[in-house]
């Protein structure tokens, strides 16, 4: 949604900046020529309007260009016999940045269904489709779908109020959407020692597939802080406390910054909170002959009192499988939300209450009308033919799999890539000056992997040679799973003196670290 | 070095075994079979990883440059790598300065390539050569600690240098390769020295590559780190 006001901003940058140059146009020039108007501005700004008739209605070509360089272009094709009406129109702002849209507008007779979507140069995109037509007061009205490309899904309606004014609603987000760019604009935050990237309050994390990187939409982590409650909250009291629960599942509760004002954190769930509705993003989790439902890292189960249905937060069931890390050959695939598939499993993300980030074992979801899961990203050969294949059908290995400790050592000589928060510069820097960073490529070793991309570092100034302008840097600890542990690697100096933020930079590991991580083994 | 260096230099070495110690032949000939299917399945289980290339370049004992390159084999079976940290480009001097660092530059640039493209005479050794040598009786077989054999070709491409090949006992998987041969007179010597290691799965793998040029001072040493599984 805020990309759409984004648009609708940048749009309205561009008229306001048309504004001066209409104002101006008694000290320009305009002319008229059959169905052409073209308007010129005393300081380099011009607009021309262009009508023609087709064979079955009008063609309308509007052209805005600013002295500042902005410009609005606009084609509507208005066909009197259907009735429809295409328009495409292209804002592009002083800087070169972009913004297209496409919508067609069809009457239905009484109504009108309109669909359109709309880009910009900076990768953002939507979709969307609806009806407008006019309410029981003879308002104008809309209802429709929004599907964006990094905020998920909304439902969306409003109607004009009949003394000025829009009555709207909006509904959503559901369902954040795997992708490989973040939107710009996007924020990193650190929670638990890893990076959460944010945006319009989506979360989301990296993970990489067959050598890419991509980025999955999570649950907002614990005690994150909002100046307001989640979109479309639900109250729910639970022993006398109120909890908002946000559509996609997470919990939230109203609580007072230290600076006196209310803001309202992210927290695990209260057990005994009780809702009607799952969200949308649930999983199922058959355990011992039980099935559980998982959304937003909470486990509910199903209740019944007479006809009444409803769903009870309850503790992860003894016997769910966790896992710390997912073996190199998962797949991804994308459904109601995202699940990981390796070996016949399939899995999704979870956040423990105590910050440990796991996935959880889930039943094999159902299949979509019209066949099998679909791997969301860069299938692999063998994934891509699994997919044809009815997913009923599949064998799923009876096989289970138990999360174990086990002890790794990182030799050295290991790179560790990363990039630093800051510039380090000869001409500023004392030895002993601290800094952090973070990892610019994952941390494996010995075919495993040990810490994700993005995960922090911390080092120190080594040395300060101001003469010579050499400047020295070492990593002293790395954050593994949540955990910061202490680290050696050897000293590494850029040359002139500065080493620059945000430049993936060599650490080699002068001495062995060891660490532990969970990982999954077969249970006979 | 290249990924099929095992089985080019145990078949190469089993070849010139069989041609001079023929009582030996029947095991060797055993040998080489089993080494040969296990260079290959180390081929192909090698093409499951991707790893990171560090290639640093000293002059005078003193880092000049360091490059780390991402790599994995590609479809093509080719290696193909991206580069993850790159040199900054160097500062441009002027006048009489600049064309003395630039010739130096250039001069360097031309040693370095001789160097390579002497090194490349060496690995993957050519059992030919080594049987020559074998021939001349110069050839000669040492101890390398408790478990490891140490298998040298004196004169292997010219006078002077020695090839080296360190296995270990059951002359299965190779250690590392040494040559020590020179660039243009006996005095300019340059040193190659590629150490395999292995990963836990028991893949093998170049792990460190030293080439060394003595009378101009310079280094190039290339590591590989990081061995992670792709995706299948």
């Amino acid at each position: 949604m805020k990309r759409i006001i984004a648009s609708v901003a940048s749009i309205a940058l561009v008229v306001a900046s048309a504004d001066p140059l209409l104002a101006q146009r008694s000290r320009g020039s305009v002319s008229h020529s059959g169905g052409s108007t073209t308007a010129q501005g005393a300081y380099g700004g011009s607009a021309s309007r262009n009508v023609s008739q087709t064979g079955s209605g009008y063609n309308v070509n509007k052209n805005v260009t600013t002295a500042s360089g902005a410009s609005k272009s606009v084609n509507k094709d208005i066909n009197t016999q259907d009735p429809s009406v295409n328009r495409t129109s292209t804002a592009t702002n002083a800087w070169g940045q972009s913004a297209s849209r496409d919508r067609t507008v069809e009457g239905q007779g009484g109504y009108a269904t309109v669909s359109g979507s709309a880009t910009t140069s900076t990768g953002r995109a939507a979709s969307a489709e609806g009806v407008a037509g006019r309410n029981a007061y003879g308002q104008p009205a809309y209802a429709g779908t929004v599907n964006t490309k990094y905020n998920g899904n909304y439902a969306t309606a409003g109607a004009k109020n009949p003394y000025g004014g829009w009555t709207t609603a909006t509904a959503g987000p559901y369902g954040g959407k795997v992708t490989t760019t973040l939107p710009s604009g996007y924020r990193t935050s650190t929670y638990y020692g890893r990076s959460y990237y944010t945006y319009g309050g989506a979360y989301y994390r990296p993970y990489t597939y067959g050598g890419m990187h991509y980025y999955y939409p999570v649950p907002p982590p614990y005690y994150a802080y909002y100046s307001t409650p989640p979109v479309g909250a639900m109250m729910i009291m639970v022993a006398g406390v109120a909890y908002y629960m946000g559509k996609e599942g997470s919990y939230s509760k109203q609580t007072t910054s230290s600076s006196g004002t209310v803001v309202y954190q992210s927290v695990p769930a209260p057990a005994g909170a009780k809702i009607t509705v799952l969200p949308a993003t649930r999983v199922l989790v058959t355990v011992s002959g039980t099935t559980y439902y998982l959304a937003s890292n909470t486990f509910y189960r199903r209740v019944m009192q007479g006809a009444q249905e409803s769903f009870v937060v309850v503790t992860a069931p003894a016997g769910t499988v966790f896992v710390a890390a997912l073996p190199a050959d998962f797949t991804v695939v994308q459904l109601n939300t995202m699940y990981f598939e390796t070996g016949g499993h399939y899995y999704v993300p979870f956040l423990a209450t105590d910050g440990k980030e796991m996935y959880v074992m889930v039943d094999q979801p159902p299949v979509p009308a019209g066949g099998a899961p679909v791997p969301a990203v860069a299938p692999s050969p063998a994934s891509a033919s699994r997919g044809t294949q009815p997913a009923a059908a599949a064998p799923v290995p009876e096989t289970a799999v138990r999360a174990v400790s086990e002890s790794l050592t990182v030799p050295s000589g290991t790179l560790i890539v990363a990039r630093l928060a800051t510039e380090v510069n000869v001409a500023t820097a004392s030895v002993g000056d601290r800094f952090q960073g973070f990892l610019d490529l994952d941390l494996a070793t010995n075919g495993r992997l040990i810490t994700t991309r993005g995960s922090h570092v911390y080092g120190r100034v080594t040395a300060v040679d101001r003469s010579r302008r050499v400047v020295s840097v070492a990593l002293n600890d790395i954050s593994v799973g949540g955990h910061v542990l202490q680290i050696t690697t050897l000293p590494f100096s850029a040359p002139g003196g500065v080493i620059p933020a945000q430049a993936p930079q060599p650490f080699t590991l002068a001495a062995p670290f060891q660490v532990d991580i969970m990982t999954n083994v077969a249970v006979r | 070095m290249k990924s099929t260096l095992s089985a080019f230099v145990l078949s190469a070495l089993a070849l010139a075994l069989l041609a001079a110690w023929p009582a030996a032949a029947q095991d060797v000939q055993q040998k080489l079979e089993a080494a040969k299917a296990a260079a290959a399945r180390n081929q192909q289980t090698l093409r499951s990883y991707s790893w990171l290339e560090k290639t640093e370049l000293f002059l005078k004992g003193e880092l000049k440059s360091t490059k780390v390159e991402a790599c994995q084999y590609g479809l093509d079976g080719k290696v193909q790598k991206a580069p993850v940290v790159e040199p900054p480009p160097p500062e441009q001097k002027r006048g009489l300065r600049g064309k003395v660092v630039a010739k130096k530059t250039g001069e360097m640039k031309a040693e370095l390539e001789s160097a390579a493209a002497l090194a490349q005479q060496y690995v993957p050794p050519d059992s030919g050569m080594m049987q020559v040598v074998v021939n001349a009786g110069t050839a000669s077989i040492a101890q390398a600690g408790p478990e490891a054999l140490k298998l040298t070709f004196p004169g292997y491409v010219k006078a002077g240098d020695a090839l080296s090949l360190t296995f270990e006992k059951a002359i299965k998987t190779l250690r590392q390769i040494d040559v020590t041969t020179w660039l243009d007179d006996p005095t300019n010597t340059v040193a190659l020295k590629v150490t395999m290691l292995a990963l836990p799965d028991g893949t093998s793998y170049p792990g460190q590559i030293t080439l060394s040029i003595s009378k101009s001072n310079i280094e190039v040493r290339i590591t590989k780190t990081n061995y992670q599984k792709l995706a299948r």
